[in-house]
């Protein structure tokens, strides 16, 4: 009975997460402080990175057989992998290589606060020559209905017949945008989140998970520390 | 009942067969799915030419062409070579998993830099096309063999004694010499060395056969086939051609 913690961002996130796993996996979804919510700028993604550490550096001794990090941003991965062994499956990292699975070259469709994190992710991961385009669509991140689904139609579209995507990776949590965007498309559209929780469980399946020679250990393991920080923060409040 | 269609590169018995489903023990699946594998028709000696990848293309076409007629809701193609997988996606609507693309990309979720551990390094081709495919040789720390001749009909029984510590010994010089982050086991007809070398590598080891049934089974889940942009129909499958070639093969 594999357990599975999602963290996501305060905010946004689908409702049906659990639709597409074995019947015995158990997930529980985790929201991120709201005291350090933000994605937009480089001191935003720092603190996300704290928030995601505190949100998950006790996965293990509270049992979770692996962790999903369900925003696009992947905030907080590479700290969480240098202190867990359990499998941890950032959303962003897949989606872009599962992307190349089904295609070869993908875009990334971006809510407009998340444009400049996606774009320096696709160049962290070495990603570039494969990356057909970022383009961002103005909704709010989770918005879905009316003109943001427009919106991001409109761009997602541009992705595929003028940039030459073949596969679309959304980097967004919103319900089932991923599904109402493929139905109007000719390519794949990636849901990440959903996409971490079949990952996590595959790598499970299979007695897998990340290289520690990646992500090496801290020599001085910190929790109560990252914890005290995280719990100042949520003391002064949201900004 | 979702079921899969797990192309075997090679026409075999019964009893090599065996060999090639002991994969499924080696990884955990959900339940809902089911795998049934079935040999070629057409096929070279092994994959170490030119002229062998042409053959392979073509059997493992023949072998898949009909997948989704058949009921099929996915084919997973066992050989890390990917034959036949592009030829295939351009034919049908249901994903098909090709072990060795698959194998590299996880890898890459897994850690930085992976390495291929092959037997020898006749297959070294095989890896270097995808890698020229997916435009990852930057990825890729080496592509490292243990200068063993493989068997792909008895795979490596009673050889184990001599394979097992020559393939580790090889890997660890893909991970102290070359820094490989992540071992790609370089044939599915590697499996049953996948244990031993997990129990002794301070890395992940991806046995890419299992790999691909756990991705048959995210894809049919998720819905996510590949992408008919990426993969253009052809405008008449020569269905009934490779019918006759298949019979014509299996006759010789």
């Amino acid at each position: 009975m594999p357990r599975l913690l999602m963290i996501l961002a305060v905010g946004g996130g689908p409702a049906d997460l659990g639709s597409a796993v074995d019947s015995d996996a158990i997930v529980t979804i985790r929201r991120t402080d709201a005291a350090l919510a933000g994605f937009a700028s480089a001191h935003d993604w720092t603190l996300a990175d704290l928030a995601v550490l505190a949100a998950g550096q006790g996965a293990e001794s509270e049992g979770f057989d692996a962790v999903c990090l369900g925003d696009f941003g992947d905030y907080g991965a590479g700290a969480l992998r240098s202190v867990l062994r359990v499998p941890v499956v950032a959303a962003g990292r897949s989606a872009m290589l599962h992307a190349l699975t089904l295609g070869s070259r993908f875009s990334v469709l971006v809510p407009a606060a998340g444009y400049t994190r996606a774009k320096k992710l696709v160049t962290e991961y070495g990603l570039a020559a494969q990356c057909a385009s970022v383009r961002a669509f103005p909704a709010a991140e989770g918005e879905q209905s009316g003109p943001a689904f427009a919106a991001a139609l409109t761009a997602a579209k541009a992705c595929v017949e003028e940039d030459g995507a073949d596969v679309l990776c959304l980097a967004s949590t919103g319900d089932d945008l991923a599904a109402q965007l493929a139905a109007e498309l000719p390519v794949p559209v990636i849901d990440p989140a959903r996409l971490t929780l079949k990952l996590a469980e595959s790598f499970l399946g299979l007695g897998l998970s990340q290289s520690r020679r990646s992500w090496p250990e801290p020599q001085v393991r910190k929790p109560e520390l990252v914890e005290a920080l995280v719990a100042a923060a949520r003391r002064v409040g949201a900004r | 009942m979702a079921r899969v269609l797990v192309i075997v590169p090679f026409p075999m018995d019964a009893e090599n067969l065996e060999k090639r489903k002991a994969q499924l023990r080696s990884v955990k699946l959900g339940e809902g799915i089911d795998f049934e594998f079935r040999p070629v028709r057409i096929a070279p000696a092994n994959y170490v030419s030119q002229q062998d990848a042409v053959l392979a293309d073509i059997g493992i076409l023949e072998a898949g062409i009909a997948a989704q007629e058949e009921g099929f809701d996915a084919v997973c193609i066992d050989t890390v070579s990917d034959s036949g997988m592009s030829a295939l996606r351009s034919v049908l609507d249901i994903p098909v998993i090709g072990a060795g693309r698959h194998a590299m990309l996880a890898a890459l979720m897994l850690g930085e830099k992976f390495s291929i551990l092959a037997m020898w390094d006749r297959w070294r081709h095989l890896y270097t096309k995808t890698l020229a495919e997916l435009g990852l040789a930057h990825k890729c720390a080496s592509l490292r063999s243990a200068g063993l001749q493989p068997n792909n009909q008895s795979l490596l029984a009673g050889k184990e004694d001599e394979f097992f510590p020559a393939l580790h010994k090889a890997a660890m010089r893909c991970i102290e010499e070359d820094g490989a982050d992540v071992i790609i086991l370089g044939s599915t007809t590697m499996h049953e060395a996948h244990a031993y070398l997990a129990e002794r590598l301070p890395v992940p080891i991806i046995n890419p056969g299992p790999l691909t049934y756990r991705l048959a089974d995210a894809a049919i889940k998720l819905k996510l086939s590949h992408s008919r942009v990426a993969y253009p129909a052809p405008q008449a499958p020569a269905l009934t051609q490779l019918r006759a070639m298949g019979e014509r093969a299996a006759a010789i």
